[in-house]
């Protein structure tokens, strides 16, 4: 229950960019100079790489289990 | 401990390059000008707003004019609002030689910005007018000495992706390039663990080519206005990743070790001496969107800021690091659970 | 035996054998052909240039494909054990390759007649385009041939050949393209024409030269 809430509590401050609507979002972006292109290039580089890890991670933890069964 | 030195490396370096990354700021430039259309002849106040700029700041005051097919259209007053807002009042000539004009800005304290095509001629030229002559310039040199990246137009703050979306690119080429070494490696020795290293390094390499075409196509919406455009650079890593994605699919359609690993390795080899070919040569010979390209793709014409070398250098040995860190779990995944 | 004296009679055999039964020359024949009319039949010779010439390569590309894809997966696995024990591997890729290319740069210059009877032909400067057949269709069955001995190493099948065959050939496929809009009406001012000749020979030295050193390992299992 306290890992829900201090999610939420995390997660607030995106409502705010979630009600911003779309045309101010893109004129904001130029006013800002394309920073969101920048934040949007490294969300696209962590999620890749920690979806690619958790994959891993998944994978070995299976082969983990069979291979404990065999033994 | 001592084994561990390059991974603490790497994340030092990559925390290292997402904080200068973030906070550096960027260079003075003009970010707008309003009206952006005149017709000749006329005498109008221009509203000029800065990014990062310091109007108020320096030991002279600001000087604007526009430049015309060559010719200097100095302002007749120029008013500073505050720190990132001018007003110069421009009278336009009758003469005007071509529709585009650049807009300039020169500070004591933030040296010239320049503002390509920043308005547009709106009626007809009129040929006929008696010709003007432009006005002197005296151009200041920036005196703060600042430590920014620079500040381009189009790119903007999004300047900042060379140090995570270039990195990929070479993150990926290291990946393939211990691929191929294995490659050839495991030809010499017939030694299966170099053949295991090549495959698990050719299958992280695409990770990061995947990435690195995905924040390619992200940075190229927002500045080159398309999610795809032709370019060498572009399909030259496009067939990069088809060619290694067929390395992988010719690995899983074979089932006995030693014939599997000699025929990756003979495909492997193969794939990367034309990709080279792809990469390097037929660039050269072609014009890219990409900078530096046109003749010359190296690095040294790219005129990379000494700013941006700072933090670009470390971003790339950083990520190359992780790309190594991946593969070496990887490795020792596939040792201990062969398929 | 010397690797020529292997090479002569390995060419000899190919030759013979295509000779013989004429089944897959003219299957491949039909195949262009067909494939030139129904772009005919589609376009009815409203094409421009830069279309005719794609069009060219791109039916050049997959005819290549289907000519050699069974240089090496035809032969029998008797008779390729047959080879192994009496020949240098290097004599037995050296013999397909230069059939091959024998063979392609025929169909090329037959695909060429064809396109040039039904969909008219923007050729200006036959010496170049000429040229770019000739190098192109060489760059094609080199290239092919040695992805046609892992493919069929592999036990697979015509798609494992093609899923191959596409990335490796792309730096060719742009070379010779851009070599042969030189050739046609309207194409680029012909500044650079050495300058793509030299790399589409070079290209083709790098494959031959890869083939050579690679394909021994290729074949002893």
């Amino acid at each position: 229950m306290k890992v829900i809430m201090i999610i939420t509590a995390l997660m607030l401050p995106l409502l705010s960019i979630a009600s911003t609507n779309q045309g101010d979002f893109f004129s904001d972006m130029q006013a800002t100079g394309k920073y969101y292109v920048v934040v949007a290039v490294l969300l696209i580089i962590l999620v890749g790489i920690f979806s690619y890890l958790i994959r891993l991670d998944m994978k070995l933890t299976k082969l983990e289990k069979s291979h404990k069964q065999e033994d | 401990m001592k084994k561990y030195w390059w991974k603490i490396a790497c994340m030092a370096l990559l925390f290292y390059v997402l904080l200068a990354g973030t906070f550096i700021p960027l260079g003075p430039g003009i970010s707008l000008v309003h009206p952006e259309k005149v017709a000749a002849g006329d005498t109008l106040t221009f509203y000029i707003k800065g990014y990062n700029s310091h109007f108020d700041h320096g030991t002279c005051p600001p000087s604007v004019w526009f430049a015309n097919a060559g010719k200097s259209i100095c302002a007749q007053s120029v008013q500073i609002r505050n720190r990132t807002e001018l007003e110069a009042t421009i009278a336009i000539p009758a003469d005007v030689k071509s529709r585009n004009f650049n807009l300039f800005v020169n500070s004591c304290y933030d040296g010239t910005m320049v503002l390509n095509n920043a308005i547009m001629l709106a009626g007809d030229m009129n040929n006929n007018a008696t010709p003007t002559t432009g006005c002197e310039v005296t151009v200041a040199t920036n005196s703060a000495g600042f430590h920014n990246f620079p500040n381009r137009e189009i790119l903007y703050e999004s300047i900042r992706n060379l140090f995570y979306h270039v990195p990929m690119w070479w993150t990926m080429m290291l990946l393939f390039t211990i691929s191929l070494i294995y490659s050839v490696g495991y030809l010499a020795g017939f030694n299966l663990g170099r053949d295991r290293i090549a495959g698990e390094a050719a299958r992280v390499g695409i990770v990061f080519g995947v990435l690195g075409l995905l924040t390619g196509m992200v940075w190229a919406k927002f500045t080159w206005g398309a999610w795809w455009v032709s370019d060498v650079r572009l399909n030259g890593s496009a067939a990069t990743l088809l060619a290694y994605t067929a390395y992988i699919v010719l690995r899983n359609s074979m089932n006995e070790e030693q014939k599997r690993a000699r025929i990756a390795a003979v495909y492997n080899i193969f794939a990367y001496m034309l990709m080279l070919v792809l990469i390097i040569i037929i660039p050269r010979l072609t014009d890219s969107l990409h900078p530096g390209s046109g003749g010359n793709p190296g690095f040294s014409s790219y005129d990379l800021d000494h700013n941006l070398r700072l933090v670009f250098y470390p971003a790339a040995i950083g990520w190359m690091l992780l790309g190594v860190w991946i593969l070496q779990i990887r490795n020792r995944k596939a040792k201990l659970f062969p398929k | 035996m010397s690797l020529q004296r292997e090479l002569t009679a390995l060419l000899g055999k190919e030759i013979t054998l295509e000779w013989r039964n004429r089944y897959a020359v003219n299957g491949i024949l039909i195949y262009v052909i067909s494939t030139v009319f129904i772009s005919y039949l589609c376009f009815k010779k409203a094409i421009d240039v830069p279309v005719w010439n794609a069009l060219f390569w791109i039916i050049m590309l997959f005819a290549a494909v289907n000519a050699v894809a069974k240089s090496f997966i035809a032969e029998s696995k008797g008779r390729l054990l047959y080879y192994y024990s009496l020949c240098d591997p290097r004599a037995v890729i050296l013999a397909k390759s230069v059939y091959n290319v024998i063979l392609l740069s025929a169909l090329g210059l037959i695909n060429f007649i064809f396109f040039f009877l039904f969909l008219g032909s923007p050729v200006v400067d036959y010496g170049v385009f000429l040229s770019a057949i000739v190098l192109g269709c060489t760059g094609f069955a080199l290239i092919m041939t040695m992805v046609s001995a892992i493919a069929a190493r592999a036990h697979d099948n015509a798609t494992l050949m093609a899923i191959l065959t596409f990335p490796v050939i792309i730096p060719l496929i742009l070379t010779v393209i851009k070599l042969s809009s030189y050739a046609l009406e309207g194409g680029p001012i012909a500044d650079s024409i050495t300058q793509y000749i030299v790399l589409l020979s070079a290209i083709n030295l790098l494959v031959l030269a890869l083939a050579y050193i690679l394909f021994p390992y290729l074949w002893h299992d």
